[in-house]
């Protein structure tokens, strides 16, 4: 039996990713021909009402995913539910499962989180307790929501805080789209605070994904001139979907007997959340993948394990999301490098897809210096010799590290500006955040940020 | 169902221009991708989401079912708006015009007979009184017809009496009666050369209130739409002189199509081609609140982001481009085409800094002054994602933002372009030059004021000096505030005190 996990896209941009993330995983599971259709973890099992015999094998039922939407506006959600409908082929949202106000929430952090926190909490709670009911081993909650609105920062960090205190045990685990720097949205520099201080005293993990690199990424490594908000998504899905998908866990050290060979886990999300957040005052993840490349050039491409894991590894210590114009020269084991420190990391959570992913020299990423010296058992490596959207090999790493130190102290720096004069905090004030609160949710970004550089 | 919008119009000028607004929406709603198939009489049409926001409908008795969804179709349209004046002649007219007339019934309407006679004090005090629940009444009823009212959008001027006096009344009244409801005004600045003798009083009374009452103000000068005008009508001319002969008339029709909207009544009416510009403003303005898009904005999010300051909530706004481009040069038609793309970066710097495409003149040139915030709203589905990025930091390089808001860019996009246009750009700026209107208004006001020139007018209906007095304070209380943002381009050089971690606890410092 496999433990299932329930998802929660709150907002425009989590329910895009969302469903764009869903789908992909849909896609993969129905490559690798599963034959009972979708798996458990993110999908609920049709219950045939009439005799087996109905169903042919191999005829594909649309199926719902465990998934709960929350917009305060409704055309968001109409139009993902309709074509959901239409253009999936492989399951539709429940309408059952969504829940669209009329207002929207008017990129007020507070409104979100205090108005319509407290006047819907219950009901959205409600509804996901119901999805909860559906799971035979409900594991935990995978929420999915943006920084830098109203709606998915606010409300969402509000329903965090709800779930987790209602289901103590199962683990929550945040998804945050960091905001353009360049800004789409005014006060985004407050909402990202405040949401994640929020987010830090209530949450399990918390994955950013900054919406600029995903940009980038399609610039310079997909040839896409000029991206739509669909390729960004897609981009992103891509990351997240190949930690999602089973893989087999395997040893790192050849001593060590108890770890590895368990067989095919079905839902890593637990056990990455057991591995990385084992220290309440590190939350921070971010997530790192290659190769990019673009789909059409994927036949002609060769790959190898030790030039996959090479810029891997390069990424992640210069803390670079993007798998070129790296700076190789800061290495580890020169510590005289001067003014390059590389980036440490509490732990790392590596998914290895693809051909001969057993076989691949991950002793690189055991390296102890990449650690703090306190640290046992950093890492973590998932196999699985499936191949992933078509790439023969894929790898990624979830890592929690100082990564996200930079763009944190950037929006700490412009909110600072903008809190020192005052600016729009009556917006806030209006909706009963007081000043005090926002001092509250600076000091804590502060901590965070200063525990992250003790490392 | 999106969100609706409770429009009133207040005094002739607002009257006005709501008649073409109405006319507008109408044309746009009715004429949309998918209908133009059909029929385009309303009476075989669906009333859909976008419809109603603006409109009520009292569908026809029996329901058409329609590809197996069950749709309402039109019936009878109403428009969600309430009609003030003071006197009836505007208004009759309103209620007669052929196409829109009916939209309009006389539970939306508040009249009296004898005007305001120019007097602020006229429309605030004694009308404002008398007629106050009578108002109410009128909103409540519109109000209760809303699944989930959003805002309020009034349109007056500034000049008069009803517009600026009475529309103050409402302003402060809808505050009192819907405090959770956003209030927007377009308000019509008077001119300098303005032929009503008491107008610097009615302005500057009704600024006072302005800054008290609404959440955003979009100031539209009649002055600004008159060039735009005169702008338009040059490209016609020198469009149809470089055409030949032969070809003159279809380019003709086809450039007859710009932001002042078709033209019906002879090409001399000035005032009706003004009116269509501001009523196309307010259409792009809420066209992301009506149709889909890839990246919505909801009205409530305006005030939000580019009212950094609750007093100081002055938006100008800009519109481009004024006509449609070549087709050579339209983007949906050629998205690959370099120089249709650099046609719509230009439409870019042009809406949001080019003097020509901005509603409301300014004394200095915005770009020398220090901008609080933009936002820049764009329509059509030639406009990509990439684009938008790409132009605000363009447009981020090119002007002097304030410290603290370096990147103060608001963007939106929706996918619905407008009637007879490729795309187009609104760009909302808050910035300090808005000060020099304000105290030039002041300086007006000062030169009657100094000799107490006509007070006595004001005084009958019950105002005092300190009134005046206290009007005048605040208007300068506003421009004094903009002026010392002005020009903090940069970082005071020693910051105040952070926060700082003291062993692993952190205590606020200040």
């Amino acid at each position: 039996m496999t433990s299932s996990v329930v998802s929660l896209q709150v907002g425009q941009c989590g329910i895009q990713l969302g469903t764009s993330l869903l789908e992909t995983i849909a896609g993969e599971e129905m490559n690798l021909g599963s034959e009972g259709g979708l798996s458990d973890t993110f999908f609920r099992q049709q219950r045939l009402v009439a005799s087996d015999s109905y169903s042919i094998k191999g005829v594909i039922q649309k199926t719902h995913p465990r998934s709960v939407l929350v917009d305060m506006e409704p055309k968001v959600i109409a139009s993902t539910v309709r074509s959901s409908g239409n253009e999936s082929p492989l399951f539709t949202f429940d309408p059952r499962s969504c829940f669209a106000k009329q207002s929207g929430s008017g990129n007020n952090w507070a409104r979100g989180y205090f108005e319509y926190g407290s006047q819907y909490g219950d009901d959205i709670l409600d509804k996901v307790r119901r999805e909860v009911e559906k799971c035979d081993m409900f594991r935990g909650f995978l929420v999915m929501q943006s920084l830098a609105g109203g709606t998915g920062s606010g409300l969402g960090a509000r329903l965090a805080q709800l779930l987790k205190d209602d289901f103590q045990s199962s683990f929550l685990l945040n998804h945050c789209v960091w905001p353009y720097e360049s800004g789409e949205v005014i006060v985004q520099n407050y909402n990202t605070l405040l949401t994640l201080s929020h987010l830090h005293d209530c949450s399990d993990g918390i994955i950013v994904t900054e919406n600029e690199t995903l940009l980038q990424t399609c610039k310079r490594r997909l040839d896409i001139a000029r991206p739509t908000f669909d390729d960004l998504n897609k981009v992103a899905a891509k990351g997240l979907a190949s930690v999602l998908l089973p893989a087999e866990r395997q040893s790192v050290d050849p001593y060590d007997f108890g770890g590895g060979g368990g067989g095919v886990e079905q839902n890593l999300l637990g056990d990455l959340v057991e591995h990385l957040c084992s220290h309440p005052a590190f939350k921070m993840l971010t997530l790192k993948s290659a190769p990019q490349v673009q789909t059409k050039a994927l036949d002609f491409t060769e790959f190898k394990w030790t030039t996959i894991l090479k810029w891997l590894r390069q990424m992640l210590i210069v803390s670079s999301s993007l798998d070129e114009t790296l700076d190789w020269g800061v290495k580890i084991d020169s510590g005289s490098s001067i003014n390059r420190v590389h980036c440490k990391s509490m732990g790392n959570f590596l998914v290895l897809r693809g051909r001969g992913a057993f076989d691949a020299d991950v002793t690189t990423f055991a390296d102890k210096a990449l650690y703090p010296s306190w640290a046992s058992d950093p890492l973590r490596v998932m196999c699985s010799k499936e191949s992933f959207l078509k790439h023969e090999m894929f790898a990624t790493v979830v890592s929690n590290s100082q990564a996200s130190i930079v763009p944190m102290r950037k929006v700490l720096d412009k909110a600072y500006n903008m809190f020192d004069e005052k600016a729009y905090v009556h917006h806030y004030e209006r909706c009963g955040l007081s000043h005090k609160d926002m001092e509250y949710a600076f000091a804590n970004i502060e901590d965070i940020i200063a525990k992250y550089e003790s490392l | 169902m999106p969100r609706e919008m409770v429009t009133i119009q207040v005094g002739q000028c607002g009257n006005q221009i709501g008649c073409r607004f109405w006319e507008l929406a109408l044309r746009e709603h009715l004429s949309s991708p998918e209908k133009s198939r059909m029929a385009t009489s309303t009476s075989s049409q669906e009333y859909d989401d976008a419809m109603s926001s603006f409109f009520a409908n009292d569908p026809p008795d029996e329901d058409h079912l329609y590809e197996g969804w069950k749709k309402t179709m039109i019936g009878q349209l109403r428009a969600r708006a309430i009609l003030v004046d003071m006197e009836e002649s505007v208004v009759d007219r309103l209620q007669r015009m052929p196409q829109i007339g009916n939209l309009f019934n006389n539970q939306m309407r508040l009249t009296d007979v004898s005007g305001s006679g120019n007097n602020w004090a006229h429309g605030f005090m004694e009308y404002g009184s008398k007629y106050q629940e009578q108002f109410l009444d009128r909103v409540r009823l519109s109000v209760e017809e809303c699944s989930s009212i959003q805002s309020f959008f009034m349109m007056h001027s500034l000049g008069g009496g009803t517009g600026s006096g009475f529309g103050s009344k409402i302003l402060e009244s809808l505050e009192d009666s819907f405090p959770k409801i956003t209030r927007f005004a377009c308000s019509v600045f008077p001119n300098d050369d303005d032929d009503v003798i008491t107008s610097p009083y009615n302005a500057l009374l009704s600024a006072n209130k302005l800054i008290e009452h609404a959440d955003c103000v979009f100031p539209v000068d009649n002055q600004a739409l008159i060039d735009i005008c005169n702008h338009i009508d040059s490209h016609k001319k020198k469009s149809q002189r470089s055409t030949g002969f032969r070809s003159s008339s279809r380019m003709r029709r086809q450039d007859q199509q710009s932001v002042t909207g078709p033209d019906q009544q002879s090409s001399g009416d000035t005032y009706h081609k003004m009116n269509g510009i501001a009523a196309n403003m307010l259409l792009d303005l809420t066209a992301s609140v009506r149709f889909e898009g890839t990246l919505n904005m909801d009205l409530s999010e305006l005030p939000m982001n580019v009212v950094p300051y609750q007093r100081m909530h002055f938006l100008s706004c800009g519109l481009a481009p004024l006509f449609p481009p070549q087709q050579t040069l339209d983007i949906s038609r050629n998205p690959g085409s370099q120089r249709a793309l650099a046609d719509m970066d230009k439409s870019f710097g042009s809406a949001h800094s080019s003097p020509v495409n901005q509603l409301m003149r300014s004394p200095v040139p915005a770009k020398s002054s220090t901008y609080l915030a933009s936002a820049i709203l764009t329509r059509g589905e030639g406009i990509r994602v990439a684009d938008l990025e790409r132009n605000v930091k363009k447009l981020q390089s090119q002007v002097n933002m304030v410290y603290w808001n370096t990147e103060g860019f608001k963007v939106s996009m929706c996918s619905r372009p407008p009637v007879n246009m490729p795309y187009s750009i609104l760009s909302v700026s808050n910035n300090c030059c808005f000060r020099h209107t304000l105290s030039a208004m002041h300086t007006k006001f000062n030169r009657l004021y100094k000799a107490k020139a006509y007070v006595q007018h004001y005084e009958d209906y019950g105002m005092s000096r300190t009134d005046f007095d206290e009007a005048c304070n605040n208007v300068l209380g506003v421009v004094s505030e903009y002026a010392t943002l002005e020009g903090k381009t940069h970082p005071p050089a020693n910051p105040k005190r952070r926060l700082k971690p003291v062993g692993l606890n952190f205590v606020p410092e200040y």
